[in-house]
């Protein structure tokens, strides 16, 4: 047997079509599960296509294959002559049918990846849009906390800032832009006597006792835009001023423009008083040296002069012009030396004598001897003495001497008037072991100019020749010997009204000892020119 | 009134039996009217369409490849592509072989069974007998198909069946 048996070929081409049809519908079963198991999958969809189209290729070609080796098996060899243009024309165009739709591919697989791209675009934002959504509810969580964290932080600085506000002590103010008072603190309202409910509809020219310096204090603040230490003065709803120092910062608004003020004031009216008592302290004591000086100086020639005019007195006859010229000398030195001697008692140079006074008793010698004078006067006096008043310390005599002197300046502010009335109180203080004596009067009380000026030596409002205005310079003298005070309240807070007679401002002097101790009580010792305390004057 | 899905019934069974009747029922004569088609005219249009296939084939793996795919699945669809291209090639080579076979060359004793392919084997009709075997080459491929696809639906439903437990 030559030549290669075609069997093998035979065996493989009829074994070969039915595997391949066997393996493509198996292809072509799974890719139709695929695309039942994922029916949105366009891949899957496309492969189901072409296993699909594979199926059928591999079905016309097998069957044709197989047909083909049958009938010429079988010696049917045209039968096959006439299928086999329709096997082979059907297998062609089953070929065509298979690149064809593996041909789409390339357009399946574009919009599969278009559309993956645009399923993994969508869920990255999708993610993206979680994330976001997430970070906003975590900000926005933590935005209502730190809103609330910083609300309660607001509430608990507005709280301590109002409370600095309500407490200080000083004149807090708010200002607007046309000077109106928009809102003052507590103590503000209290020192000026005002309403909280009045402020809003008042203006600073309503708390400015002096427009001047209103007008100064705006053109600074508005030139400045701050203002620190200016010195003015408030007035009081009751026509009272008080002294105060004024540090204040403008308030522009978003424009820059001028839109108010807000302000501190601090009542200086104390510390101001207390100034100008240290001041007349400093100047009376230097007053009084000086004139304990001239005293002891002028002391020494008087008496000379009135020896010498004595001994001239001797030698002449009394009816004589001489002798009538050296009486007048001698009578004159007499008067200078008094002078001295007043001198040298405000300036505490003079002996002095120490023991228990009963101040009650000091009024009542001292009202008995002015008596005379006040009712000539029309004067009516009443007293006012405290029963079982404690005994002060000091020289009976001087202190009677001051309230001589007290109860004549009372008479005389009350004589140009035609009368008044003149109280006279003693009071014991307990809290401050003092003993005070008052001596108000219903005169024309003591201009404000000249109130730190009356304890001064020779400083008179009276005529020439009827005062020497040393009175008010002894008594201050005398009450600085005792170590007590002496103050003067004029115009009078609650004055004295008498029937038919005309009221003035009226002036209280205020004499403040202190209560005798056990000691001092025991022991009668004469002071020479020795301080017996702080004294202080209070004007 | 006939339904719109009625119409569509008729007309597709229609076209069918058109198609079918001009396919099996008429008997292709000389007619003047109409271009002849010769006999070489059908192999060059299967031989044109292995070669549409091949390109599609090519076409199929640069893009699968391009894609980079890379699971076990679209690595035997690869192969299929392969297999199936080189099968192209011998079909095509095995048609042109086939032609040129000389009928003396095929010679059989009894029945078509014991068919021979005589000596000299010219490298045409060796090519010719190997193209026999063609075979051998597409059934793997199908093979490969198979495989590729079962593997995609495999874990298409592993991931399903993950989903939803």
């Amino acid at each position: 047997m030559n030549g290669l048996s075609m069997l093998p070929a035979i065996v493989v081409d009829v074994v070969g079509s039915s595997a391949n049809i066997v393996f493509a519908f198996l292809a072509t079963w799974y890719a139709f599960r695929l695309t039942r198991l994922k029916p949105d999958n366009f891949l899957w969809g496309y492969l189901f296509y072409v296993t699909l189209a594979i199926s059928a290729f591999a079905v016309s070609r097998g069957i044709g294959h197989i047909t083909r080796e049958v009938l010429h098996s079988a010696g049917k060899g045209d039968a096959w002559a006439y299928i086999a243009p329709f096997s082979g024309g059907f297998n062609t165009l089953f070929m065509i049918a298979v690149a064809a739709v593996m041909l789409f591919y390339q357009k399946g697989v574009q919009s599969y990846e278009a559309i993956e791209e645009e399923a993994a675009r969508l869920k990255q934002s999708e993610l993206q849009l979680e994330a976001t959504a997430k970070k906003l509810r975590e900000l926005n969580l933590g935005l209502e906390d730190m809103v609330e964290k910083r609300a309660a932080e607001l509430s608990e600085s507005e709280k301590r800032f109002r409370h600095l506000f309500s407490a200080s002590k000083d004149i807090v103010f708010f200002s607007g832009a046309c000077h109106e008072l928009v809102e003052m603190n507590p103590a503000g309202c209290d020192m000026l006597q005002h309403a909280p409910s009045d402020i809003p509809t008042m203006y600073l020219q309503d708390i400015f006792c002096d427009q001047t310096e209103l007008a100064e204090f705006n053109s600074r603040l508005e030139q400045r835009g701050y203002l620190r230490d200016y010195e003015a003065k408030f007035r009081k709803k009751d026509d009272s001023v008080i002294s105060v120092l004024i540090s204040a910062t403008a308030l522009h608004d978003e424009k820059g423009q001028f839109a108010g003020a807000e302000s501190i004031a601090k009542d200086l009216t104390r510390l101001k008083s207390m100034m100008e008592q240290l001041v007349a302290s400093e100047k009376m004591a230097s007053v009084g040296q000086m004139a304990a000086g001239i005293a002891h100086e002028i002391n020494t020639p008087l008496g000379i002069i009135l020896g010498y005019a004595q001994l001239m007195m001797d030698d002449f006859p009394e009816e004589s012009d001489t002798y009538q010229n050296l009486v007048v000398i001698e009578r004159q030195t007499k008067a200078s030396r008094k002078i001295v001697a007043n001198l040298l008692k405000y300036s505490r140079q003079s002996g002095s004598v120490r023991q228990p006074v009963d101040l009650n008793e000091i009024v009542e010698d001292a009202s008995a001897i002015t008596g005379h004078n006040l009712a000539l006067n029309h004067v009516q006096l009443h007293k006012s003495l405290t029963r079982d008043l404690p005994l002060v310390t000091g020289d009976p005599e001087k202190l009677r001497q001051v309230l001589v002197n007290l109860i004549n300046n009372a008479n005389y502010a009350m004589e140009e008037q035609g009368g008044g009335v003149l109280m006279l109180r003693t009071l014991a203080h307990a809290d401050t072991n003092m003993v005070s004596v008052e001596v108000q009067d219903s005169g024309h009380g003591i201009p404000e100019p000249i109130k730190a000026q009356i304890f001064d030596p020779f400083f008179t409002t009276k005529p020439v020749g009827k005062g020497t205005g040393l009175g008010l310079s002894v008594t201050y003298g005398i009450v600085q010997e005792h170590g007590g005070t002496i103050t003067i309240e004029s115009p009078v807070r609650e004055k004295l009204m008498m029937e038919g007679y005309p009221s003035g401002a009226g002036t209280l002097f205020r004499l403040s000892l202190p209560l005798a101790t056990a000691r001092s009580t025991q022991e009668n010792d004469t002071v020479q020119g020795k301080d017996a305390g702080t004294p202080a004057l209070a004007v | 009134m006939i339904s719109s899905a009625a119409q569509k019934w008729c007309l597709r069974t229609g076209w069918l039996g058109l198609s079918l009747l001009a396919t099996f029922g008429v008997e292709v004569r000389d007619a003047l009217a109409l271009q002849i088609h010769g006999g070489p005219e059908g192999l060059y249009v299967h031989q044109m369409a292995h070669v549409h296939y091949f390109f599609a084939l090519v076409f199929f793996l640069w893009y699968i490849r391009r894609a980079a795919f890379t699971s076990r699945g679209w690595q035997f669809l690869q192969l299929f592509c392969l297999l199936m291209g080189l099968w192209n090639i011998l079909a095509f080579v095995g048609h042109i072989a086939a032609t040129h076979v000389e009928p003396t060359s095929l010679v059989q004793d009894s029945h078509y069974l014991t068919t021979r392919l005589l000596p000299p084997y010219s490298v045409n009709n060796l090519v010719f007998y190997l193209a026999k075997l063609d075979h051998l080459l597409c059934v793997p491929a199908l093979f490969c198909l198979y495989m590729a696809i079962r593997i995609f639906y495999r874990a298409a439903m592993s991931e399903a069946e993950e989903k939803n437990p």
